[in-house]
């Protein structure tokens, strides 16, 4: 983990304290955002890959608590910043978009008004609502949505799930944030449309010079959008590296188990190994590796809390093997 | 799609299959022109299915495969066109005898969630089939059930909970028992691991291709994950507003395809297995299927697209043994 990270999580622990007992979220995160870079957070569901960053932006609610670590972002501690300066700092240097498009927006208000609406509360630079207005159309040029200015009226509905998709884009980059975390951009969108939203993160990106994370449960689209990738299984980074090194030589059990499970478009033979047995309940973990149930080199050496450890050229991985 | 795709004898064959909605409300049936009130869903499929293969069939959202699967099990009534079972016509059917024949086919859902009764037990959802179409003692029954439940990767123990006791992939695999405790021959798989995590999805896939190979069945196996559909079918559908525009064996298909669209559509899935690098994308969305193009549905996004496309609707045309392709491109070309 190098400096000079733009954002770096050290330790991060998000409980959640339930009437079954508490549910470790995210259990000792340990992750860097690199200035500009794309990095792609994969994990199945229950992982902790949403958490962590909802624990980033503050947003983590009742019964959630922070119960340990670091959120290092321009020099301030996150997780002990006064709620009033982390809402100042929401959506101006650091900004999210949801997975689903059509519940994050407001479904009362039109797309403009919530444009705008972003643009004031944080722009101090930006005179009046005309102003606001004028920059609110000149966002949705960019991120290519046909007549803007008509388009500014409508409401939420009114849009297709790639246009919605676009419209929360918008609003993330209306203060050009210098980080925007995508949580699930595509998931709801078929595969072409997909293809044109996450062209246009890529792009973005580019043109404001900002950092992307980009989780997602889907592999191949990190593969193809990411200069790096963690890979998070039950509230822990269990590898991280180059995606291409990661994809090429995986280290950790969990992500060879993830490729062999996945059916290649390339390669339709190719016989898919599923990962046996199932995600670990999040409440009452033992003190040890967490995929060792379902890890086919389970071995003693297994039994202990297991850190994130070198794995060389950039590369982390939380498994013995890795020492040995 | 053509006379030269239609075997003597396939298990299922689908002609001239159209459902439509109008989705004109009470007076407004009378005061507003049907025509741009009605959504075609499915717009003249014809395809066969094949004793003991698996067809794919790929498409994004709207595209009308859910409404497909559901027409070919009559579980939708079809506007017109007809779907004959083993040589039986469907549409003759009436429900007593409709009830009977829905032993041979079966349906597995998509969402493991809302497709199994949450006031019901395993025990009771998958019994239910064999209630029906089974005249067994309740310990026969029981029996079947519980070995179903093992077949599936389950324990006969699991029989009096209730599938909110169950994770994703243990209720998609009670979806799947109560599907095949009847011992269908054909099943419909509509998107049947596309709610699952990867790894658990590859436990499914892995368990369908197994029972698919023991029990002798047919899948009609419907996803939008196109790497998905490759890996377990035959033969390969593809579908735009209503209608097959491509269709062929699945290795030609996803290596050489044929239509534009369907190497749009290749196009644009993201893979493990390659570099990132620009590649050809669509633009805009699909159509409403209120309102589809003229001519051929695709001209309004296709990157070749010609004058006469807006115009005439291409018919399908073999550019393979058993590869026919809908596009004014492949007119012409050798068969």
């Amino acid at each position: 983990m190098s400096d000079p990270a733009l954002l770096a999580i050290r330790g991060l622990r998000t409980w959640f304290t339930t009437r079954q007992g508490v549910v470790k979220a995210v259990d000792g995160v340990d992750l860097d955002v690199l200035p500009g870079e794309c990095l792609g957070v994969v994990g199945e569901s229950g992982s902790g890959k949403t958490a962590t960053f909802l624990s980033v932006l503050g947003l983590v609610k009742p019964p959630g608590r922070i119960e340990a670590g670091q959120i290092i972002f321009g020099g301030r501690d996150l997780a002990q910043l006064p709620a009033a300066e982390l809402r100042a700092l929401r959506g101006r240097d650091i900004a999210i978009t949801m997975q689903d498009a059509l519940t994050a927006l407001n479904p009362a208000l039109t797309v403009g008004e919530q444009i705008v609406e972003t643009i004031r509360a944080h722009d101090r630079g930006v005179a009046g609502p005309a102003a606001a207005r004028a920059r609110a159309v000149e966002l949705l040029r960019l991120v290519g949505m046909p007549e803007p200015e008509r388009r500014l009226g409508d409401y939420p509905h009114q849009f297709s799930g790639g246009m919605r998709q676009r419209v929360m884009i918008t609003i993330a980059l209306s203060c050009r944030p210098k980080l925007l975390i995508a949580d699930e951009p595509t998931t709801a969108l078929d595969v072409t449309i997909q293809a044109q939203v996450l062209d246009l993160i890529a792009t973005m990106r580019r043109q404001l010079g900002m950092s992307v994370v980009l989780i997602s449960h889907n592999l191949g689209v990190v593969a193809e959008y990411c200069d790096r990738v963690a890979l998070m299984y039950a509230g822990q980074v269990v590898e991280s590296g180059p995606t291409r090194a990661v994809i090429a030589a995986p280290r950790h059990p969990y992500t060879q188990g993830l490729l062999r499970s996945m059916p290649l478009l390339s390669d339709p033979d190719r016989p898919i190994r599923p990962i046996a047995g199932q995600v670990p309940d999040l409440i009452d973990l033992p003190e040890e590796c967490r995929f060792l149930p379902r890890c086919p080199h389970a071995a003693d050496a297994c039994r202990h809390d297991i850190r994130l450890l070198p794995a060389g050229a950039g590369r982390w991985a939380r498994c013995v093997r890795i020492a040995a | 799609m053509t006379a030269a795709l239609q075997e003597a004898r396939p298990l299922v064959a689908v002609r001239g299959l159209h459902k439509h909605y109008d989705l004109r409300r009470g007076l407004r049936r009378l005061v507003d022109r049907p025509a741009q009130h009605t959504v075609r869903a499915l717009d003249g499929v014809t395809l066969d299915i094949r004793r003991g293969e698996t067809l794919g069939v790929i498409g994004e959202s709207g595209c009308g495969k859910s409404t497909l699967g559901r027409t070919v099990l009559r579980l939708l009534e079809p506007t017109s066109g007809s779907v004959a079972f083993d040589g039986v016509e469907l549409s003759t059917l009436d429900p007593a005898a409709m009830t009977v024949m829905r032993r041979h086919m079966q349906i597995i859902f998509q969402d493991p969630y809302a497709s199994l009764n949450p006031r019901r037990t395993v025990e009771q959802i998958v019994g239910l089939g064999i209630a029906i179409h089974a005249r067994n003692t309740a310990h026969e029954t029981r029996e079947r059930v519980a070995d179903m439940l093992q077949r599936v990767g389950l324990s006969p123990a699991h029989m009096r909970r209730y599938p909110h006791q169950f994770s994703g992939g243990q209720r998609q695999r009670i979806g799947i028992a109560r599907a095949l405790v009847v011992k269908p021959q054909f099943v419909v798989c509509d998107e049947p691991v596309s709610a699952l995590d990867v790894s658990i999805q590859a436990q499914i896939l892995a368990l369908l291709a197994e029972l698919k190979r023991e029990l002798g069945l047919t899948y009609l196996f419907i996803s939008h994950d196109l790497a998905v559909v490759g890996h377990v079918s035959d033969r390969v559908a593809v579908m735009y507003l209503g209608q097959v525009v491509e269709l062929g064996p699945a290795r030609a298909l996803l290596k050489s395809p044929a239509h534009p669209y369907t190497q749009a559509l290749l196009a644009a899935v993201p893979r493990v297995e390659a570099g990132g690098g620009e590649r050809q994308r669509l633009q805009g969305d699909v159509p409403s299927p209120l309102r589809p193009p003229s001519g051929c549905r695709f001209h309004t996004r296709c990157p070749h697209a010609m004058a006469k496309c807006s115009a005439i609707a291409p018919t399908p045309v073999m550019v393979a043994p058993g590869h026919a392709v809908a596009c004014h491109l492949h007119e012409g070309a050798p068969a």
